[in-house]
């Protein structure tokens, strides 16, 4: 390392100490509030977050500060007139930071552990999830001050550094976001930093060029951050595509008939009536049939949308409770004990609904998540460990597990559900064993009533697989079969599948042209409760021809900003590269292009002759 | 001789106000280039130029022979600069300052800069920003100049100084500019310094330069005359600068007064004075100065 380089790092050692200080003091503060058995003994996923959080906020802060530190004390050009090269200056404050963020969270885990095995929290400490969770907590926070690092250094107006912050950190929430629902795991650690390192590099990069609103950015500067900025670009637009159909779809979903079950074995398909608490029973086409019933039963909110898996939930036990044709409750569905009713849950919903949840991540991450949300205090809750060893959580003093004893040495057979692919544990209330069902109640087994374990469920297909207009087949337990085709017959639904459609024509162009090929049909069944973030439903599920105004879209807008462009005077490769740019990235592209092809770069200079001086002299020719 | 600083005809804009048309002037080794102009008229814009900060719109500036928008950075290590408000890590201490630019420039003599700051007073433990101004000014001079630089840029060195601290700080610029043949270009409102250091001064107006001469050259060829027309309105002269009306006459600036022209005046005038020799600080207003210009 040059003395320059030092010297520079040694310069912000002030801003440097401070930041590091209160990030490890708030990583550590956060983990003993959050619990450090929770957190990385039960691995609770919004506990971890939380800690992500706190420390990202900081690395955000400290970025921004470090980014524009030159310019808030107005030394940029006394630093800028040295023989360095801007960049080094730059990435020297960037390293230095970005390294103090990725350390903080591993030292603040490190005292936490200190602090667990020092104060007798059992030696839980030392187990090595918790390092694989603060290397992911640690490269987030990594690439969220690479990101404000870069956007606060980037010699741009504040619009193009506000714009370039907030891509960067969209993109590292869409990296997240596609990784999986839990940011953790070494290999989406290592791409998160490789992230983070790109934005670094780029921040040097940018630096090389001087800060100047009235002149363009060079072509060659230009080329390969433009290519990032579409790729990222893309990335956004199609993952706020994705999340505005995502929310038309449940709200289509949502204003679907009820189907239901009742107690006198009737399949039945219902609508709301005026009358509160009550439901309507409608014929297939949807026609009212006169008869009524009560709804007096709790109602299933919706907590998470699945564009095409329809899954009935389970029944209730002793009477008739009507059930959303949900798809929706990300198999949120687990046996309360109490009762023995299946309770699907909703943690926004404030109730209590207990489920001891055993959602994996999307890819299949194999560790309890958002156990938290769902009750795991319940006594009724148990583990299924390898080898058909039962555990059980305990609560008394920090959490852990212990071993639990079937009555008369009964091995246990299954569980309810389980959670997660790659996990061998199962989780469960009610058991299967090898001495018939028992349930646990006051510290003691009991009989369960046959009537009220084994329960039927519904069963149900999907005959036709179209985003907009399902047909559902559902069948009850006593052979009847129910088959519901679910038409856009309002409004309401109408706007909604409008809104949908909207929603693929906005898609990115290179990812709608990927969506009309892809088998939507065979996805939805394969993976039921995925809403593809990526790939558009409408456009692989049967409305391929919204892929034209898609095209018309894309091609109008480029054709329309490469006109404007040569308005302003761009040269045509130049223009070439914009148009490409949104071909690929569609309107998302709009924010890059306003902030950096500004009018003002682009005016016309020399107005006229140059005055000539009124006074000039010669100077007298010396050897 | 090679020119050390050379603008050709650069032009620069900030959104739609034009700041420089079309500057052009050069600095040579060992001369003191002084460039002046009000508020707004491009004097740090050219500085910034110079130093290759900005880019020029149209037109080129060389330092030390470079092209500015690309300045390699051997040559920014033969330049000194002084930022307006003499811009520095007010963290730092002084030693700090002194070891951060041994760190960051190569051939910056720290030892010299050391000794200098011993000579000025100047406490190596102090903080920067518990520093005065003046103090703070010293520091930055002792800095740009401890590098042995082959052209100096100042940009307004004075400002916001008593006059105490600019006679301090002239005093140890003098010092300095005496042991070297250093070329300085610098940028000032305080035109009695100039008089005192500069060969040759700028003056901007408008974006444009309207002097570029040295010093006694100007003073030779502007001269002021009090004068009572015969018809009561200033004469319409080729070369008069400025009229200024005074109780029953005028005080009118000339440019390259002739002998022809000199009779033509005479001729309307019921009482012409004798040439004027102004000071700078007149010239200055001369030629800068708004509604009563005749030019």
């Amino acid at each position: 390392m040059s003395p320059a380089f030092v010297a520079l790092v040694k310069k912000e050692r002030l801003s440097l100490l401070v930041f590091f200080v209160l990030s490890v003091s708030a990583g550590w503060i956060t983990i003993t509030v959050e619990g450090f058995e929770w957190m990385f003994v039960l691995g609770s996923y919004d506990r971890f977050e939380e800690l992500t959080l706190v420390q990202s906020g900081l690395a955000l802060l400290a970025g921004i500060w470090l980014g524009l530190r030159e310019e808030v004390t107005r030394t940029q050009e006394f630093l800028r007139q040295r023989p360095l090269a801007p960049g080094v200056s730059v990435l020297a404050r960037g390293l230095a930071g970005a390294s103090l963020a990725f350390l903080a969270p591993l030292v603040a885990g490190a005292l936490a552990i200190g602090q667990d095995l020092l104060l007798g929290g059992g030696g839980v400490g030392v187990r090595a999830e918790c390092w694989t969770i603060l290397v992911a907590v640690a490269a987030s926070v990594f690439a969220t001050f690479s990101a404000s690092f870069a956007a606060a250094s980037f010699p741009g107006s504040p619009l193009a550094r506000m714009v370039l912050l907030f891509f960067t950190l969209a993109a590292q929430l869409a990296l997240q976001s596609w990784a999986s629902s839990v940011c953790s795991g070494l290999p989406w650690a290592l791409l998160v930093l490789a992230y983070g390192a790109l934005l670094l590099g780029a921040a040097r990069a940018a630096a090389e060029r001087a800060l100047d609103l009235d002149r363009p950015v060079g072509l060659r500067v230009l080329g390969l951050p433009l290519a990032f900025m579409a790729f990222v670009s893309m990335a956004f637009g199609s993952l706020a595509v994705a999340g505005w159909e995502k929310l038309a779809s449940q709200a289509l979903f949502e204003s679907r008939p009820w189907i239901g079950w009742t107690s006198d074995g009737r399949l039945v398909r219902c609508s709301w009536v005026g009358k509160p608490g009550s439901l309507a029973v409608v014929d297939v086409a949807g026609k009212p049939t006169g008869e009524e019933l009560d709804d007096d039963q709790p109602r299933l909110p919706p907590v998470r949308y699945t564009l095409h898996g329809i899954e009935l939930l389970p029944l209730p036990a002793a009477r008739s409770l009507w059930l959303r044709n949900e798809g929706v409750v990300e198999r949120r569905i687990v046996l309360e004990a109490e009762g023995a009713r299946w309770v699907a849950s909703d943690s926004s919903s404030g109730t209590r609904q207990v489920v001891p949840l055993l959602s994996a991540g999307e890819l299949g991450d194999p560790r309890l998540v958002k156990h938290f949300e769902t009750g795991m205090e319940d006594e009724h809750t148990f583990l299924f460990a390898p080898g058909a060893e039962l555990l059980k959580f305990s609560y008394d003093g920090p959490p852990r597990l212990e071993r639990v004893e079937l009555p008369g040495g009964a091995r246990p057979l299954d569980t309810t559900r389980f959670f997660g692919s790659t996990q061998e544990w199962k989780l469960g209330g009610a058991l299967d064993t090898t001495d018939g069902a028992w349930m646990y109640r006051d510290g003691a087994w009991v009989r369960p009533a046959p009537e009220l374990y084994h329960q039927p469920r519904l069963g149900s297909e999907i005959l036709v697989h179209d985003p907009l207009r399902p047909l559902q087949r559902v069948s009850g337990p006593n052979g009847v079969v129910l088959d519901i085709p679910h038409p856009l017959d309002s409004a309401r639904r109408k706007l909604l599948a409008g809104w949908m459609g909207l929603s693929a024509v906005l898609r990115p162009l290179p990812l709608a042209l990927l969506s009309a090929g892809f088998d939507y049909e065979r996805t939805a069944k394969e993976r039921p409760d995925e809403f593809l973030l990526l790939l558009d439903p409408m456009l692989g599920g049967g409305y391929a021809w919204l892929l034209g105004p898609n095209v018309l879209l894309h091609v109008g807008l480029a054709w329309a900003v490469s006109r404007e462009f040569a308005r302003r005077g761009l040269d045509p490769t130049r223009r070439r590269r914009w148009v490409l740019a949104y071909l690929v990235a569609g309107m998302w592209i709009a924010a890059w292009c306003a902030a950096l092809e500004t009018r003002r770069a682009w005016r016309k200079s020399r107005s006229g002759p140059a005055p000539a001086a009124l006074v000039s002299a010669a100077r007298r020719a010396t050897a | 001789m090679t020119n050390l600083v050379e603008f050709r005809d650069v032009w620069r804009h900030f959104g739609e106000r034009e700041v420089l048309r079309g500057l052009s002037f050069a600095v040579r080794p060992g001369e003191v280039y002084a460039l002046l102009g009000r508020n707004g008229e491009g004097k740090t814009t050219a500085l910034r130029i110079l130093l290759g900060f900005l880019g020029a719109h149209a037109g080129e500036a060389r330092l030390l022979g470079e092209p500015c928008e690309a300045l390699p950075l051997a040559v920014r290590g033969r330049v000194g600069y002084v930022s307006e408000g003499h811009r520095l890590y007010g963290e730092m201490r002084v030693s700090e300052a002194v070891r951060f630019e041994r760190d960051t420039r190569p051939g910056f003599d720290a030892s010299a800069a050391t000794q200098e700051l011993a000579r000025l007073a100047l406490d190596p433990a102090a903080r920067i920003l518990n520093l005065s101004r003046g103090q703070r000014a010293q520091l930055a001079l002792v800095l740009a100049c401890a590098g042995a630089p082959e052209v100096l840029v100042f940009d307004d060195p004075a400002m916001g100084l008593d006059v105490v601290m600019r006679r301090e700080l002239l005093e140890s610029l003098i010092a300095l500019l005496a042991e070297r043949g250093t070329a300085v270009l610098f940028s000032t409102h305080i035109l009695h310094d100039v008089e005192r250091l500069a060969d040759r001064v700028g003056i901007l107006k408008d974006g444009a330069l309207l002097v570029d001469a040295p010093l006694d050259v100007l003073k030779r060829r502007i001269q002021k005359r009090q004068c009572v027309p015969v018809n009561g309105a200033p004469p319409a002269l080729e070369g008069l600068l400025r009229a200024r009306r005074l109780d029953g006459g005028y005080e009118l600036t000339l440019l390259d007064l002739d002998p022809a022209r000199e009779a033509t005046l005479r001729a309307g005038s019921r009482h012409l004075s004798d040439p004027l020799t102004p000071d700078l600080e007149e010239l200055f207003l001369d030629l800068t100065s708004g509604p009563e210009s005749a030019r």
